[in-house]
């Protein structure tokens, strides 16, 4: 029993250690002073109440929620629809998308970075500086997060003979698409969405060079205030955690009203 | 049907050429510019510079430390959370998913209130005489913020494979007459070391390609590959984009030889 003593201890330890700067934030955004101490001198709410109450926080929080919703609804409209016509029809477009999925390691964003500069920067496009270039930058960027929890789910089914049962009744491939695969699919699917929501919303290294000041995201709002006291900066975190979490629970509540 | 499929992929594949594979050429073709003309100068320019070598010094030197510290604590790790129960494994990967997600400008934050000048960590390494002097805004407090999202990424990409280690080839082992490092050696260890160097080699573009976290850090400070191609494109003090795009082509070379060599060499030799 001495190894599954060991075992717990080792994972306890380590996820400690993990929470501990969660804990730092979570503690630094409502301390008084934190300066001189192992503990904060005192709790308070009024750093909550500062930065919520700054309008240019307000305006930052409202783009990047503008952003990640966009994204959602792109990935929606273009994504979807491409995997599933791959997914029943297009074997070879279906091994595209699963190589894509490792496209992000071999490709870092500062190198797409470069690269959309060269493109989107002069005529007859011009999208540098605008938040367009991020809703769209983001589509492939996003698209393993969407696509690796759908295709599972697709996996599981049986699409052909779903789509040949329906054609048998007379439904074309719309109608099945919509009133039988995409419910059999919504857990994969909302998974996915959550996810590139959480991207879009907290994404960084586009947003500051793509776009920058022109269109303050959340996440160069948060970058600009990194000189300022630490309670300010951990407050703007608090704002990010929540909101993410907030996109996971709405998925899970979303899926939890779907009829079984 | 096929043919009314692919209008349903077009808008997808128009995404892809226009924000992932027209980038990628267009970083490609630049580099292969001068001064307005096809020239190799680039990429001699970069090669014969003492300090740009020195970045993909100092980037490869620390993504392959931080990566052998990801699987030396994540493989241990995941070796443990393998031997618990179902519902426990499953809150435990949840908090590595979020653990190795949280980084960038907030991780970087975060370690800033936590073990910055006045942080808890550093007052508490400080007073206990552990150390005179501790700086997160070195190589090494990189290092240790590199390493907070490594390890959870080398768990959530390892424990998978672990299922390939069921309790009856240990049990076979054992009755064999094999001893526990017998074992590791000759058995478990063979069984995953595929995954293992996959792991690896993704740990290591995982680190290779951050740019936001020791941005926002430590700033142009840092001698990183990735915080190089950013200054070259959007610094103050001047800019170069064709180096831009070749110092972007050689990052992906180190980052792609690798995965390919993996994918298409050693897969193929497993069988």
């Amino acid at each position: 029993m001495a190894e599954g003593a060991g075992d717990k201890a080792l994972i306890g330890v380590v996820s400690g250690l993990l929470l501990l700067p969660v804990l730092a934030v979570g503690v630094s955004a409502v301390a008084t002073d934190w300066y001189s101490g192992l503990v904060p001198a005192g709790v308070t709410l009024d750093w909550f109440g500062r930065v919520l109450g700054n309008p240019a926080f307000q305006a930052a929080l409202g783009r990047s929620m503008l952003i990640a919703a966009g994204s959602v609804l792109l990935q929606v409209l273009v994504t979807v629809p491409a995997v599933l016509a791959a997914h029943c029809y297009l074997p070879w477009l279906d091994r595209w998308m699963e190589r894509l999925v490792v496209l992000p390691y071999a490709l870092p964003q500062v190198v797409l970075v470069v690269g959309l500069l060269g493109i989107y920067a002069n005529d007859p496009l011009v999208l540098i500086g605008t938040p367009w270039i991020l809703l769209l930058g983001y589509l492939p960027l996003a698209f393993p997060l969407l696509y690796l929890p759908l295709k599972n789910n697709l996996r599981a089914l049986q699409v052909h003979e779903l789509l040949d049962a329906g054609h048998l009744v007379g439904a074309g491939d719309l109608v099945i698409a919509w009133r039988v695969i995409l419910p059999c699919v919504a857990p994969g699917l909302l998974v996915g969405l959550s996810m590139v929501f959480a991207l879009s919303f907290a994404e960084f290294v586009f947003a500051n060079m793509l776009v920058g000041g022109s269109f303050q995201t959340l996440a160069i709002y948060l970058f600009g205030q990194r000189q300022k006291v630490g309670q300010v900066t951990a407050v703007i975190v608090v704002v990010y955690f929540a909101a993410m979490w907030l996109s996971t629970v709405v998925a899970l509540s979303m899926l939890r009203r779907q009829p079984a | 049907m096929p043919r009314r499929a692919a209008l349903w992929a077009a808008p997808f594949l128009l995404a892809v050429l226009g924000f992932e594979v027209l980038p990628v050429l267009s970083v490609l073709s630049g580099s292969f510019v001068r001064g307005g003309e096809w020239s190799l100068g680039n990429y001699g320019a970069l090669l014969g510079s003492r300090f740009y070598r020195g970045a993909f010094g100092t980037s490869i030197q620390i993504s392959l430390l931080t990566s052998a510290i990801g699987l030396g604590i994540g493989l241990p790790l995941a070796l443990a959370l393998h031997r618990r129960t179902p519902p426990v494994q499953r809150r435990f990967l949840t908090l590595f998913n979020v653990a190795s997600n949280f980084v960038g400008v907030p991780l970087a934050l975060a370690f800033t209130i936590l073990a910055g000048v006045n942080g808890v960590v550093t007052l508490l390494l400080v007073r206990s005489g552990l150390v005179s002097d501790f700086n997160i805004y070195s190589l090494q407090g990189l290092m240790l913020v590199y390493a907070y999202f490594q390890v959870p990424f080398a768990v959530l990409v390892l424990f998978p494979s672990l299922g390939a280690l069921t309790p009856d080839l240990a049990e076979q082992a054992r009755l064999m007459g094999a001893s526990r490092p017998v074992f590791w050696w000759r058995v478990g260890l063979p069984v995953l070391a595929p995954s293992l160097v996959g792991s690896f080699i993704l740990l290591f573009a995982n680190a290779m390609g951050t740019y936001a976290t020791a941005y926002a850090l430590i700033g142009g400070g840092a001698n990183l590959v990735t915080i190089r191609i950013g200054e070259l494109v959007a610094g103050d003090v001047f800019t170069d984009p064709n180096l831009a795009n070749a110092l972007a082509v050689l990052l992906v070379l180190v980052l792609l030889v690798p995965i390919l060599v993996d994918q298409l060499i050693l897969r193929r030799l497993r069988g």
